[in-house]
């Protein structure tokens, strides 16, 4: 306290207070800057880490995978089978690969009669937990995912023999990778009568070609909601993938680049790994998406290229990772769910990333202190109509821009959204030659003040949730605080600078191109639409936006 | 003048009860860790308790303490066995085996009573360690530590400082003769560093700072299922009989750092005896079945209960010629010193007495061996 | 006409405020009573729910005899008088809006520059649109009747009623236990030591008449003592909650919780005599009203089970402090503190008990976080008295002084 004491004497003998204030805006930039370089230094050695599997019981690799030669012809005949079911309707699909699981031994059951699945119960575990292998009928590009169907069945098949299991397996086929494998595991833990206790891990298969080689095998973590599966798993796959035989792709990666170990890869992957998890929900679902808020930890492994890898090998990594994960006393324990990859075996844990969004954070608060005591605003009391003004249209835009997000979910009008939101940011280009009251500067600045400080907790909020959103959003909305309100009649050109800025932060405009500039699977308009199933992500931000629209409108 | 005299006297019935010739064996095994991935721990003790069993000590004698049931455990490729090599060649856990403490009963207090047997009174004897001042104990101890700890099932730690503190109490109630203390965990050496009771000796598998590392894994059970410590241990007591004249300081020397990978520690200094003239089976065999092949070999290898002990003195004296062998020499000298000591209470009459007694007792176990042979 | 313009106008936002959200969203009760922020096991709709139920089934003799009703025997009748419990909950809010505007006509005459800073409207306002009591309201938590019966209390004993106040204390005592406490604070109102004894003895009786009652409609059974009273001071309900408490017993060896949980009492209680002592010996009569709202402050602080609902009552009695807002040091941090911890708290307890990707220590720093936050507001409040004290009334805001 005595030091807290002295430093305010400090600070009042030298008067920098006043100076402080004045260079709030400034902090505001210079902060937003600091938080930015923390992230961009992070690829550089020494700032991350390599990883490492902290759960000692999950020994990957250490049992010998038997998933090999014995199985090929087994393997063989029921691809041969799941090749001629690709024009059959899903029901017919899905009885005859609930005569075969029958067969091996499962109790089946379906789900709304799209998703069949089977339970391998434990024969001496005590079946309180499950394992799910999860092998959509078609995956996230809509290939008919013959080699994963096959290897689904064959492993059921393979798994049955082997008495070791201390945790029941469940084997799903569902018909693609979004919702309704979704619907399947939310009826697993609420209206489901055949079930297998609680589901710990999540694997999906996505072999979509007909042929018995492939080349690399990508693997997807990101969850809905910037949720991320326990690093120990992503590790275990990592490793035993390697293991095999096989290059891990993460993010999508290219072929060619696999190989690369710089300091520029790193980067790119970082840059890849916030801008996945960000638009997570918002992109086409590869699977594991589907087990998100269940505390189920899931990832996706889909065979990729044409290469001189059997499909055996692939299937031998959700063998050896059934049997790691099967070693698991209850649930993953240890380990990291904060963490961004840099490269298969090089990660960042929280502590490391947290503080470029808790910057973020700042700089907007900072902003909006700024607002509050510049331009000579300090001089009017808080209490006072003003705020009260402010206040209420802060409250009117949210409320506002809530109704405006049900609406949006019942029809959807992208094209007219996005006229809409051109045109809300060039009111202050319109409306320049209008007069502007003195009284209305003063709510101008509370309104601004309202709408960062608003912001600011907003991401503040964010940031233990969903760390590459609020970071995302954090930047994109930052040109937002540049946003200057003159005193006297706006010029043009500031007029025009306004309008840009406003432009260039408009969540939907700037959303949209930011996929569209770092996504070459989200082209046009396609994020808008796709925003409607994510939309909870994403109305904070509209909130906002209609806010600060709202407080142009004010003008 | 008269107390001290008493005092002195006391002091030298002391010593002499400690530099006493052990007359029983006890082992106590302990397993210390939790959950199917430490395998290794649970097949390490079984390994051992299979050694000292083989060599004769009965399961009366072992405690043996196994943290967890890896052996019906549902991971378990081979349900209800435990192999210590990749082999399969041996079931450490067949038939017969014997455990008094398992599962969440190993824990810190419950050893620490055993050592030191303060019990509650409906505590049954099979799982006490009823030892007097005449029991060589060997007592093993595996699982995960650190510096001056071992982790007890997840949840609590042993200090080295807590052993040596229940040592010291088992000394105080004359509850040992002599101690060997092996220990196979990381940072193993530490654990008996605080130790400072007499007659203990103590091997550990490592330095401060150094891991024992497991020796191999078993591809089908998934899991490293011997350390690399006691697979050299065991190595070394496949060649053990209980007829070895094989000593402590051989078993000290076959371990090297390139079979362990860690540096293996003995400690001697607060052993009255040098290990070269401990044998192996003093400690791993049970010396009331070994049995004389011939009269050579009585003088050799004998211990028994007192009785035995105090009538064999009478033949010793005739006998030490045809003994070989330093250990052996020094080992009647301090039997005799014992058995003068109670002699002195003993009239010089009952010599006669205790001659023909021998000499039955010697005609005896002669017939005893024949029967036994016949089976 | 204001007055009556001022009233209904304020009773009209505080109905609409509170059942526009409960129409949008019928589902909104259930959702906050059970987050731990809002809803404790002795202040919860839906214990109350199950008392009601079991009060009104033939087969169950006693509410209490479960383990689950840890609400008063009065509170339950009187809630199973009305059809729907919603009305009844709507009049005690509104009583507390009124209330609160009543309180602010008083004490705009007795606290000095009170009436240029604060429009006799603005406290009830603030305590209507306040999202905290909207959703303490929302979700039926039983700790507006304590708030409620407290508010009179204060009011009453502004006007000097003894036999008012004393039953409305009994009554808040009587439904939370720890109000009793502020017997202390309250005797400072009534200046003759013949009102002093009077007003102890009425409270005593009051208190001793509930009881009785209490006892006669529990069936002639003394357990709901147990049932409402002990649980509290004994912490047996150990959950999650925004308090100091749960943390430190469930890390604690047993054989020390009950000593420390008289220790936590005897920490709740020791405050509460020194607060009353220093600030009603002085020549300010206002103080003797701060001092009870520093009391109850310090009763948020470090009670068993704290919900949201007294925070918000609380930051409203607080803007009676506004005189002394300049003397405060940390004022803007602390209110943003508590803004961050209202706000992260929820989300840090669903990292940890819906996603399993946080644990128990995150929700635990957040609580720690609000619980500084409060902790500062009454040190700053505090602080700020002993100046004005040594202003001698006359704010002085040049001099800079420190506390040793």
């Amino acid at each position: 306290m005595g030091l807290v004491e002295r430093v305010k004497r400090q600070v009042a003998v030298m008067g920098l207070v006043p100076k402080l204030k004045k260079y709030l805006p400034l902090f505001s930039k210079i902060i937003a800057l600091i938080s930015l370089i923390s992230i961009a230094i992070l690829p550089i050695d020494g700032q991350y880490r390599n990883t490492y599997i902290s759960e000692n019981a999950l020994m990957p690799s250490q049992a010998y995978s038997y998933f090999r030669e014995t199985e090929w012809n087994i393997l063989r005949g029921y691809r041969t089978q799941v090749e001629n079911m690709v024009d059959l309707p899903l029901t017919e699909r899905n009885d005859i690969m609930e005569t075969w699981l029958n067969d091996i031994g499962a109790k089946t059951d379906t789900h709304n009669n799209s998703t069949i699945y089977g339970i391998f119960h434990s024969p001496r575990g005590d079946g309180t937990e499950a394992i799910v292998l999860a092998i959509p009928w078609h995956n996230s590009e809509g290939q008919f995912n013959t080699g994963g169907a096959a290897l689904g069945v064959s492993l059921a098949r393979f798994f049955w023999r082997w008495p070791i299991w201390s945790k029941n397996i469940i084997v799903v086929f569902s018909e693609d990778t979004g919702a309704s494998l979704r619907s399947w595991v939310e009826a697993y833990h609420t209206s489901l009568d055949l079930t297998g206790g609680s589901i710990e891990a999540a694997v999906i298969l996505d072999y979509a070609s007909e042929s018995d080689f492939f080349d690399y095998v990508e693997i997807h973590y990101d969850g809905l909601n910037g949720e991320l599966p326990n690093l120990d798993l992503v590790n275990i796959a990592v490793s035993i993938t390697e293991h095999e035989g096989m290059k891990v792709s993460l993010h999508g990666l290219p072929r060619e680049e696999l190989e690369e170990r710089s300091l520029w890869s790193r980067f790119k992957m970082l840059l890849r790994s916030i801008k996945d998890s960000s638009l997570a929900g918002i992109k086409k679902p590869h699977g594991n998406e589907a087990f998100s808020g269940w505390r189920i930890q899931a990832l996706t492994l889909k065979a990729c290229g044409e290469g001189g890898i059997d499909i055996t090998t692939f299937g031998r990594i959700p063998e050896a990772m059934f049997r790691s994960i099967n070693n698991l006393l209850e649930k993953f324990h240890q380990s990291f769910f904060y963490y961004l990859l840099l490269a298969p075996r090089n990660f960042v844990s929280i502590s490391s990333y947290l503080p470029a969004a808790v910057g973020l954070s700042l700089a907007f608060a900072c902003s909006s202190l700024g607002e509050f005591v510049n331009d000579n605003q300090d001089s009017i009391p808080f209490i006072s109509s003003y705020t009260l003004e402010a206040i209420i249209v802060w409250f009117l835009s949210i409320t506002f821009s809530f109704c405006f997000a049900i609406t949006y979910l019942k029809y959807t009008f992208p094209v007219m959204l996005m006229f809409i939101c051109i045109l809300f940011s060039f009111i202050p280009l319109i409306s320049r030659g209008l007069p502007l009251a003195e009284t209305k500067i003063t709510v101008a600045h509370r309104m601004k003040a309202f709408a960062f400080g608003y912001f600011s907790l907003v991401l503040t909020s964010l940031l233990m949730i969903n760390f590459p959103l609020a970071l995302t959003i954090g930047v994109l909305a930052f040109p937002m605080t540049l946003v200057k309100i003159s005193n006297t009649l706006p010029t043009s050109s500031q007029a025009l600078k306004n309008s840009m800025l406003l432009l260039v932060s408009n969540p939907y405009i700037s959303i949209c191109a930011f996929s569209n500039i770092f996504d070459s699977e989200l082209t046009g308009l396609a994020t808008l639409d796709r925003l409607i199933p994510a939309w909870n992500d994403m109305n904070c931000w509209t909130w906002f936006f209609s806010h600060l629209a709202g407080y142009h409108a004010g003008l | 003048m008269r107390i001290w005299s008493v005092v002195f006297l006391f002091v030298l019935q002391m010593l002499a009860t400690v530099s006493a010739e052990h007359t029983n064996n006890w082992a106590v095994l302990v397993s210390t860790s939790r959950f199917w991935f430490n395998y290794r721990h649970m097949a390490n003790v079984l390994s051992m308790y299979r050694t000292v069993k083989r060599l004769g000590i009965p399961d009366s004698q072992i405690i043996l303490m196994l943290s967890d049931d890896v052996a019906c455990n549902s991971r378990n490729l081979f349900p209800g066995s435990v192999f210590n090599n990749k082999d399969h060649a041996i079931d450490l856990y067949g038939e017969s085996v014997e455990v008094d403490y398992r599962g969440y009963e190993v824990t810190v207090e419950n050893f620490i009573r055993l050592l030191t047997d303060r019990w509650s009174e409906d505590q049954p004897k099979s799982k006490r360690l009823l030892t007097d001042e005449n029991s060589n104990i060997f007592i093993y101890m595996t699982g995960h530590g650190g510096d001056d700890f071992l982790k007890f099932q997840d949840a609590e730690e042993i200090a080295s400082e807590d052993i040596a503190d229940a040592f010291a109490q088992m000394h105080e109630k004359k509850r040992y003769n002599e101690i060997f203390f092996m220990i196979d965990t990381c940072q193993a050496n530490t654990m008996y560093s605080k130790f400072y009771s007499p007659n203990i000796l103590a091997v550990g598998s490592s330095e401060l700072d150094e891991s024992s590392y497991s020796h191999h894994s078993d591809v089908e059970i998934g899991v490293a299922v011997i350390d690399r410590f006691t697979y050299y241990t065991l190595e070394f007591m496949e060649q053990i009989e209980k007829s070895s004249n094989l000593t402590l300081q051989d078993l000290v020397d076959s371990y090297t750092f390139e079979k362990v990978h860690s540096h293996v520690g003995v400690r001697t200094d607060l052993m009255e005896r040098d290990p070269k003239d401990i044998l192996i089976t003093d400690f791993f065999a049970s010396v009331q079945n070994i049995l004389p092949d011939s009269t050579e070999d009585l003088g050799k290898k004998v211990a028994t209960n007192k009785i035995l002990t105090s009538l064999l003195e009478q033949n010793s004296k005739t006998d030490t010629a045809a003994m070989d062998g330093t250990t052996d020499v020094k080992y009647f000298k301090k039997v005799g010193s014992l058995n003068q000591h109670l002699d002195e209470e003993n009239d010089s009459s009952n010599s006669m007495y205790d001659l023909s007694l021998t000499a039955g007792s010697i005609l005896f176990s002669i017939v005893a061996l024949f029967v036994l042979h016949k089976y | 006409m204001s007055l009556i313009l001022h009233l209904t106008s304020l009773i009209a936002l505080t109905v609409v405020s509170r059942l526009l959200p409960m129409y949008w969203f019928p589902s909104l009760t259930t959702a906050i009573d059970h987050s731990v922020e809002f809803s404790t096991p002795i202040t919860s709709y839906r214990s109350l729910k199950e008392g009601l139920f079991l009060l009104n089934s033939l087969q169950w003799k006693n509410v209490y005899n479960g383990g689950v009703v840890h609400h008063p025997i009065l509170l339950l009748k009187l809630v199973n008088l009305f059809q729907c419990d919603t009305t009844l909950y709507f009049i005690v809010e509104c009583l507390i809006t009124i209330q609160f505007y009543f309180l602010t006509r008083i004490l705009l005459e007795k606290v000095p520059k009170l009436k240029e800073q604060l429009p006799v409207w603005v406290p009830s306002l603030m305590y209507c649109i306040n999202p905290i009591s909207i959703l303490s309201f929302i979700s039926k938590s039983t700790i507006i009747f304590s708030n409620a019966t407290l508010l009179s209390t204060l009011l009453l004993a502004l006007h000097h009623n003894i036999i008012g106040c004393s039953i409305m204390l009994s009554l808040a005592s009587y439904l939370s236990l720890y109000p009793t406490l502020l017997i202390i604070p309250i005797l400072t109102f009534f200046k003759a030591s013949k009102n002093k004894v009077k007003f102890v003895l009425i409270t005593l009786i009051n208190l001793q008449v509930l009881m009785i009652i209490s006892f006669k409609l529990n069936g002639n059974n003394w357990n709901f003592i147990n049932g409402t009273y002990t649980i509290n001071l004994n912490f047996e309900k150990n959950y999650p909650n925004l308090g100091l408490w749960w943390y430190f017993f469930i890390e604690m060896f047993m054989e020390f919780v009950p000593f420390y949980k008289s220790v936590f009492n005897l920490f709740l209680a020791s405050f509460i005599v020194p607060i009353t002592l220093r600030f009603t010996s002085t020549s300010f009569d206002h103080f003797k009203t701060y001092a009870f709202i520093l009391c109850l402050g310090w009763m948020n602080l470090t009670k068993p089970y704290p919900v949201m609902g007294d925070t918000g009552f609380w930051i409203t009695c607080v803007l009676y402090f506004l005189p002394l807002s300049n003397y405060g040091n940390y004022f803007i941090i602390s209110i943003l503190l508590l803004i961050h911890s209202i706000i992260l708290s929820p989300i840090f307890y669903y990292l940890w008990i819906e996603l399993g990707s946080g644990n128990s220590n995150f929700f635990y720093a957040i609580s720690l976080v609000y619980n500084l936050a409060l902790g500062s507001i009454i040190t700053d409040l505090v602080w700020g008295m002993l100046r004005f004290e040594y202003d001698d009334g006359v704010p002085n805001y040049d001099l800079k002084l420190t506390q040793i």
